[in-house]
């Protein structure tokens, strides 16, 4: 094999060095929609400048006419993957299926067929030959009518691409027309050169342009991605959006007629797209007549019908579309269903009026304030408990609003509940009346909180608690009187009993001294037996037996007095044990029956046997 | 060595009639003293040194509870002993004369022949 120079090498070079980074870049990107489609586009592109390259760089006939036939391979793609890059960049993919994309390469590789053939039918060239031209040897084809077949598809597909484009450019925002400007030149550029070739206009004789146009054609797409953000965003995933959306979107123009919606509008109206569009917009939405201000308002509320027939509440907005001579060409509807937020609204409503009513009309006292203390609500109960119209405590501190040692008590309070969290009951105060009454509450302390958790605030309910304290007052005097009646009582039985017990003291004393002196001393002295002095000694001594007796019953029932107050004032050790009352009995009757005998009287007794022990204090 | 008894009672009565009691005990040669009030209870325990004292708890100026006190733990006299008489019965009482150290609790109207008896084993007569 021969090599020669020629001054188209080096160019060619670079084009298919710049066409290979492109595609390299290009996949890096293949997630976003088209930029895989470029990947290829720019390997065939890479593919065809080295095959030009190295024809050039060959010297002898037979290898330039094999990388003349080569580079057909990325040429086959270029055409066609450009149009599947344009419909994948612009959101139209669904065309893109299988059976279409194989229906497209039918012709390419009947082309590759032709050519690879052409010995046998010379339908894609009819001769090739080496001439000079300056210090180098070109390729001289004479193309056939399959090449110009091929030629015509594949400017048939670039149009359509480009046309795509075009379309998709006038339709779209600022941001996107650079892009697309530069997509579109990407591509016509190669094809001016293409189309210079091919008609023979060429300047430089056997040098087809369109591989070195490539070089420009990278050139567009590096600045494309440096500096347009080409393939970082594109109109695809903005269509997606607005397709996708649940808010439904309605566009009318001047006319009011329905000209675009989106698939979450079409649901809203109940019908399908096709039976919107073209639709004046109060044939499909009637209400839409009486929305006469919609212009200066901008939005409104709307209930429309579901399917189903249940009402359903949306937040209409409505955008005016004008043109560059700020003339209005139609208007933009966005549809919200905002139904579930109008019925959570409702029910927050009457929760607020639940609580505004029991505010008002409880008879304790409720209030709310700031962390700083601040009155932020008093209900009515609050305010005439410190007979205050709202006004003065509302917006005023806890300070002003009660007495100041009370106030101290209060705030203290308040930090406490900020600090621990923990709610505050039974906290009391006085306050003064300004009929100079004193008076007593009783106040709650809980912390308010906000959605997120955070302290906004106290709250809490206040009680008058005069009445009850008042009560709890007069109780305890009543019962430290009857405590210190009772204190008295017992005071005075002890000192009784004692001074019964002094006198008693020496009666009983005394009369046992008499009884010890008769016996020891008087009585042995009588020596008469006079039945009458006999008499009057066994009466002396009778009758002090008697004084003894009588005394000493009488200690027993002082005794008992005491037992008997003990008792009343509390103070008697109770041990309850099981006691048989049969055997209490018993002991009474034992207890007793001198007295009985005495008397003369008959004890009768009568005891069940099936009587039951009890739980008693024996007092001996 | 001299026996003395010191009889202490605001009543008269109750004096004459510990007195009489213990006569035969003064017969025995123990000399029997009275006073009629805490104070000159307390100057006679000092200057008689006695070994028995019947104590009367309620009295005017300084009562029983007191002088044994002042007696048992002030002078350090433990070896009177001191026979606590009141007409107090009551628990408190009996618990308060334990505390001021009396030897022996009684409640008035006491008997005579217990009186007597105490006194005799108390001085081994």
């Amino acid at each position: 094999m021969h090599w020669q120079y020629s001054p188209y090498i080096i160019p060619q070079l670079i084009s298919t060095l710049i066409s290979a980074s492109v595609a390299v870049i290009a996949w890096r990107r293949r997630v976003v929609p088209g930029a895989s489609a470029l990947a290829v586009i720019m390997l065939g592109i890479s593919q065809w400048s080295l095959a030009t390259t190295l024809q050039w760089a060959s010297a002898d006939f037979g290898a330039q006419l094999f990388w003349f036939k080569f580079r057909f391979f990325g040429t086959e793609l270029l055409s066609l993957m450009y149009l599947v890059m344009a419909l994948q960049y612009t959101g139209r993919s669904q065309f893109l299926t299988r059976r279409n994309l194989a229906l497209l390469l039918v012709m390419s590789l009947l082309s590759l067929s032709a050519l690879w053939t052409n010995d046998a039918h010379h339908l894609f060239f009819s001769s090739a030959q080496l001439v000079q031209s300056g210090s180098f040897a070109a390729l001289d084809v004479e193309l056939g009518p399959w090449f110009w077949l091929h030629t015509a598809y594949d400017y048939l597909l670039l149009t359509s691409a480009l046309l795509i484009f075009l379309r998709a450019l006038l339709r779209s925002p600022q941001f996107y027309r650079a892009q697309l400007a530069a997509i579109m030149l990407s591509a016509v550029m190669p094809l001016s050169a293409n189309i210079l070739f091919v008609s023979n206009l060429s300047p430089f004789p056997y040098l087809d342009l369109t591989p070195l146009s490539f070089t420009l054609t990278g050139i567009t797409y590096l600045l494309g991605f440096f500096r347009l953000h080409m393939w970082d965003i594109t109109p695809a995933a903005r269509d997606s959006v607005i397709e996708n959306m649940s808010d439904g979107i309605i566009v009318v123009n001047d006319q009011q007629r329905i000209v675009d919606l989106n698939p979450a509008a079409a649901r809203i109206l109940g019908k399908p797209s096709k039976a919107i569009i073209a639709q004046p917009l109060v044939a499909v939405m009637p209400q839409w007549s009486q929305l006469n201000d919609m212009d200066t308002l901008g939005q409104t509320d709307l209930t429309l019908p579901a399917p189903d027939g249940t009402p359903r509440d949306y937040a209409l907005r409505m955008s005016r579309v004008t043109d560059q001579h700020n003339r209005l060409t139609g208007r933009v509807l966005m549809l919200q269903d905002v139904t579930a937020s109008k019925q959570s609204e409702a029910k927050l409503r009457l929760s607020q009026a639940r609580f505004e009513d029991m505010a008002a009309n409880i008879t304790d006292s409720y209030y709310e304030a700031d962390l700083t203390g601040v009155v932020t609500f008093a209900n009515a109960a609050f305010c005439r408990a410190l007979e205050r119209a709202q006004s003065e405590l509302e917006g005023h501190h806890f300070r002003h609003v009660v007495d100041r040692q009370d106030a101290r008590h209060i705030i203290d309070a308040f930090s406490r509940v900020y600090q621990t969290g923990q709610p505050v009951k039974g906290l009391e105060y006085q306050f003064v009346r300004r009929d100079k009454t004193k008076r007593f509450a009783d106040m709650s302390i809980s912390l308010m909180r906000d959605g997120a958790g955070q302290p906004i605030g106290f709250r809490g309910v206040v009680r008058d608690v005069s009445e009850r304290k008042q009560v709890e007052a007069e109780l305890r005097q009543a019962r430290t009187d009857a405590e210190a009646a009772s204190q008295a009582k017992g005071a005075f039985l002890a000192t009784v009993s004692h001074e019964l017990r002094t006198p008693l003291t020496s009666v009983i004393g005394f009369a046992k001294l008499i009884q010890k002196r008769l016996d020891d001393v008087i009585f042995p002295a009588i020596t008469s037996d006079a039945p009458k002095t006999q008499r009057a000694v066994r009466q002396v001594r009778e009758n002090v037996d008697i004084i003894v007796k009588e005394g000493e019953r009488l200690t027993t029932l002082i005794n008992d007095v005491l037992d008997l107050s003990k008792i009343e004032s509390g103070k008697m050790d109770w041990k309850l044990l099981p006691v048989s009352v049969p055997e209490v009995i018993e002991r009474a009757i034992a207890a007793t029956a001198s007295l009985f005998t005495h008397k003369q009287l008959p004890i009768i007794r009568a005891v069940d046997d099936a009587l039951p022990s009890t739980v008693a204090t024996v007092i001996a | 060595m001299d026996t003395k008894i010191l009889i202490v009672d605001d009543e008269a009565h109750i004096r004459m009639l510990i007195e009489q009691t213990l006569e035969e005990l003064s017969d025995q040669g123990v000399e029997i003293l009275t006073a009629s009030n805490g104070e000159e209870a307390l100057a006679t325990i000092k200057s008689e040194q006695p070994n028995l004292v019947f104590l009367d708890v309620m009295m005017p100026k300084m009562n029983g509870f007191d002088v044994c006190h002042t007696v048992k733990h002030t002078l350090g006299m433990a070896d009177v002993y001191i026979v606590l008489l009141t007409a107090k019965g009551q628990e408190l009482d009996k618990q308060k004369g334990k505390e001021v150290g009396a030897n022996i609790y009684l409640t008035k109207p006491f008997d005579p022949d217990q009186l007597l008896q105490i006194s005799r084993e108390v001085l081994g007569l």
